[in-house]
């Protein structure tokens, strides 16, 4: 994580033709040259050849960033913008310029072990409400900072159906921490080295199996970026979409087909892409209904619901314009309700459908999973 | 620079969070991808600043910054998406860079006219995918297509990859919104075609910005074909692919790609697929309903194979075209030992080959390895397309070499009764040789500029005007 080991590919995209910019959905709705990938890294190769001043002002751009990879895609360089980024972003948390915004999350997650700083024992409801039973069983959930505080509904449908397939489950309740997904993306990269062992320490401490992710950043964490920093766990990670495909596919469970007038669409959530998680959930969806549609934009050139790397927390006028991008794409290709496997995107797309003049439904993917019990 | 009391005066006209006074982005919009200001860039080199970059939203805000700026007498460059090759959007004066991304909405699709309304800031890719969705596609592939704007396109008159079949963006547009130099707004009628006076509308094709800002545009469409199919062939010399490529041109069978490159470009674009044939690779594409496409391509071939052309394999053609893009994202390498450019020129079938020719001998005595490739085909001439690098040399400036290796090309094409350009424009870039390209008309453009701009403010220094020369 180091910004001057990038210095020849930021020469190299620097002196390109910004033959990416149309990948790039923060340049197209903000329209300004220093926010294209060519922009940020000739800033970034300014800066660290002592052309710029390190300062609020110049580091800023650095966060307009939606960590996609679209542009990466696209990019012959080989050019990998988003960890430049990251890297940008650790260069400007070492001289204290890190945006209030980033700072807010660092210190919720170091104090409370969340990202809303609320108290940590609030997880432990999750145990009671949706009952899911204490006991060590080898099959852990892992619900993330987001399911755990703001969206619960997903683990009462999800248990419903794992319960079904005869599945034992455990949970850390209040133990659970935040997987560090934020400090990583964020810049505050020696807090997310801490943080990943932590989170390893107790993960690792239990005799799992399976760890089963609900939402990607914490599954791309767990199972791809914690690795490659060298922190291991001990269990298989699995999506939930993975999961459940499993169960579905080994004949513990099946599902109703769903006959209605909907044209479905699944939206590919950016951090599942990462990890090139693109069967489980069109497999999924494919057993319950024959009416689902690609996204012009899928799999690694998925489009952001513009919630990516909290962008809606820097400058939410930019990402509200590029989830309207994805709703209107929706809306062009037919598609009238579109299914996600992340929560956040689920909750971005909504609340955007009720502002858009393009009607459009957002699902998470349980929604469409009904047992079937005759089987 | 422009003082914060008449800066305060453009927070009435545009959301003050579309303007932007700070370095950072001042800095960033120092260049297009010209490659004497991609160097200089790369190099920490001085390059003209603009003082304040603007993102209006609308025609009317345009219209109002212009006013704002006759008021004050305040440059103004307009910005697309900064693709031109040519320094055509530096503010070589400073003031205002006038950035038209923001204005990059679809208004309109109209599926039964094959028509769309579309702001001129959208990216061309955004633009063709969006298209894409209802079956339609606008045709036009320029290189550029991914990073620049369709109002960028026009203002270059610029052309794509399927020009031959499609025309060019001149050939795309019914209708268009311009602002003046002075702000009023004027809107030229979307009909197939008018014969009500002279047409006010192409006078804004190719201005670059110093006539007046296109800032909506309806454009005709296609819908996507049935069929596209590519057809590759090899000739022994550069003439006798010139003869064919002519005679089917010339009986009105038109495919939509016809590019021929010569021996040079033919060695690297077949190496770079480890094909080892030597020659003049013609690469071509029909579209079109299938019968149609059947036919096309049994008379073409016919005509190919009597000129001593032979088939290769159409995997060539594919992958070309996937592939198209390579070649540029080469260029970041190239500049770590010395520089690389292109210049595109056209003329009529009597001089191709001896303008061809003569302008490569002239730049390799410039010192520069050159390469090119025939495209843009029409039935009365082409386009030849120049790509040529040179290597840093000690005690050699790669500025005056450079330029040497312009002036070499653009005397020969001169020499030929050639135009300079036949789709990248004019810019800053050929400044030096622009008024011996347009002669007589030299004037006339210049009155025109006087005449809508009399404070003299729109993309100054560009097309010869204001006596400014390479930076």
């Amino acid at each position: 994580m180091n910004a001057e080991d990038y210095m020849s590919e930021l020469e190299k995209c620097m002196s390109c033709l910004k033959l990416c910019r149309f990948s790039c959905p923060v340049a197209e709705v903000t329209g300004n040259e220093t926010y294209t990938p060519s922009g940020k890294t000739a800033l970034l190769y300014y800066l660290l050849n002592n052309k710029l001043e390190w300062n609020y002002e110049n580091v800023s751009p650095f966060y307009m960033c939606l960590l996609c990879g679209r542009c990466k895609e696209f990019c012959d360089l080989d050019v990998d913008i988003p960890n430049i980024m990251r890297a940008a972003r650790y260069e400007a948390t070492k001289r204290g310029l890190s945006p209030s915004f980033a700072k807010d999350i660092r210190d919720k997650i170091l104090s409370s072990g969340n990202i809303y700083g609320k108290n940590n024992e609030e997880r432990k409801e999750l145990l009671k409400e949706y009952k899911i039973t204490d006991k060590k069983s080898k099959v852990l959930i892992f619900a993330g900072c987001k399911v755990s505080f703001e969206s619960t509904d997903i683990l009462k449908r999800l248990v419903a159906i794992l319960h079904f397939a005869g599945v034992e489950l455990s949970t850390l309740g209040e133990k659970e921490p935040c997987c560090g997904a934020p400090l990583y993306d964020l810049g505050f990269y020696d807090d997310f080295l801490k943080k990943a062992k932590e989170v390893a320490e107790i993960l690792n401490t239990g005799e799992y199996e399976t760890i089963i992710t609900l939402c990607p950043n914490c599954h791309k964490m767990l199972s791809k970026i914690y690795k490659l920093e060298g922190v291991t766990l001990n269990a298989k990670v699995m999506h939930y979409t993975e999961f459940l495909n499993e169960l579905r596919k080994t004949g513990k469970i099946s599902f109703e087909k769903i006959t209605d007038n909907e044209e479905y669409g699944y939206h590919d959530p950016c951090k599942l892409a990462d990890v090139e998680l693109f069967d489980a959930p069109r497999e999924l969806l494919n057993s319950v209904t024959d009416n689902i549609h690609e996204f012009q934009w899928n799999r690694k050139m998925t489009y952001c619901c513009g919630s990516g790397s909290s962008l809606d927390k820097f400058d939410s006028e930019a990402a509200q314009k590029i989830g309207l991008n994805r709703i209107e794409e929706a809306a062009d290709l037919g598609i009238t309700t579109v299914i996600t496997s992340c929560q956040t995107c689920l909750q971005t797309l909504l609340n955007l459908s009720h502002n858009s003049h393009r009607t459009v439904k957002v699902k998470e993917i349980t929604e469409m999973l009904r047992i079937k019990k005759n089987r | 620079m422009i003082s914060e009391n008449v800066l305060k005066e453009l927070e009435s006209i545009v959301n003050p969070k579309n303007i932007s006074t700070l370095y950072r982005d001042r800095l960033m919009y120092s260049k297009d991808t010209w490659i004497l200001p991609v160097i200089k860039f790369k190099d920490f080199e001085s390059l003209p600043l603009p003082d304040v970059i603007v993102w209006p939203e609308n025609s009317e805000q345009v219209g109002a910054i212009l006013k704002f700026a006759n008021k004050y007498k305040i440059p103004v460059t307009p910005f697309g998406g900064g693709a031109a090759v040519t320094g055509a959007p530096m503010a070589v004066k400073g003031g205002i860079i006038l950035d038209i991304k923001k204005m990059n909405k679809i208004l309109e699709i109209n599926k039964t006219s094959l028509t769309a309304r579309v702001q001129a800031g959208i990216i061309g890719e955004n633009l063709e995918r969006r298209l894409n969705r209802y079956g339609l596609t606008l045709c036009h592939y320029p290189m550029s297509i991914t990073t620049s704007t369709i109002g960028g396109f026009l203002a270059t008159r610029a052309s794509g990859i399927l020009s031959t079949k499609y025309g060019n963006i001149d050939d795309m547009v019914m209708g268009i919104k311009v602002v003046l130099p002075t702000g009023e707004l004027i809107e030229t009628k979307a009909v197939p075609k008018t014969s009500t006076g002279p047409d006010v509308m192409r006078l804004f094709f190719g201005s670059e910005g110093l006539l007046g800002i296109i800032t909506e545009l309806t454009l005709k469409l296609r819908k996507l074909p049935e069929v596209q199919r590519f057809r590759v062939f090899i000739f022994d010399s550069i003439e006798h692919a010139v003869d064919a490529i002519r005679e089917f041109m010339q009986e009105d069978i038109v495919p939509a790609i016809v590019r021929l490159y010569d021996k040079q470009d033919t060695a690297i674009t077949l190496g770079n697929i480890g094909v080892s044939e030597k020659g003049n690779l013609l690469i071509l594409r029909f579209d079109g309903l299938k019968e149609l496409v059947d036919l096309q391509d049994k008379l073409v071939t016919r005509i190919c194979e009597k000129h001593h052309g032979k088939m290769l394999e159409s995997w060539i053609g594919e992958h070309w075209w996937n592939n198209r893009l390579d070649q540029y994202y080469r260029l970041p390498d190239i500049l770590d030992e010395g520089f690389a450019d292109t210049i595109e020129v056209a003329v009529t079938w009597d001089k191709l080959v001896d303008l061809y020719y003569d302008v490569v001998n002239s730049m390799e005595e410039a010192e520069v390895l050159v390469m090119a490739h025939i495209s843009h085909v029409y039935p009365w001439g082409a386009a030849i397309y120049f790509t040529f690098a040179g290597d840093l040399e000690e005690g050699k400036d790669k500025y005056i070499h450079l330029r040497e290796a312009w002036n070499a090309a653009m005397t020969a094409v001169l020499r030929h009764g050639g135009t300079i350009s036949h789709h990248h424009g004019v810019g800053i870039a050929r400044n030096p040789w622009i008024r011996k390209e347009l002669g007589s008309t030299f004037e006339l453009i210049k009155k025109l500029k006087h005449a809508l701009d009399p404070n003299n403010i729109l993309n100054l220094g560009k097309m010869g005007m204001d006596g400014v020369d390479w930076p």
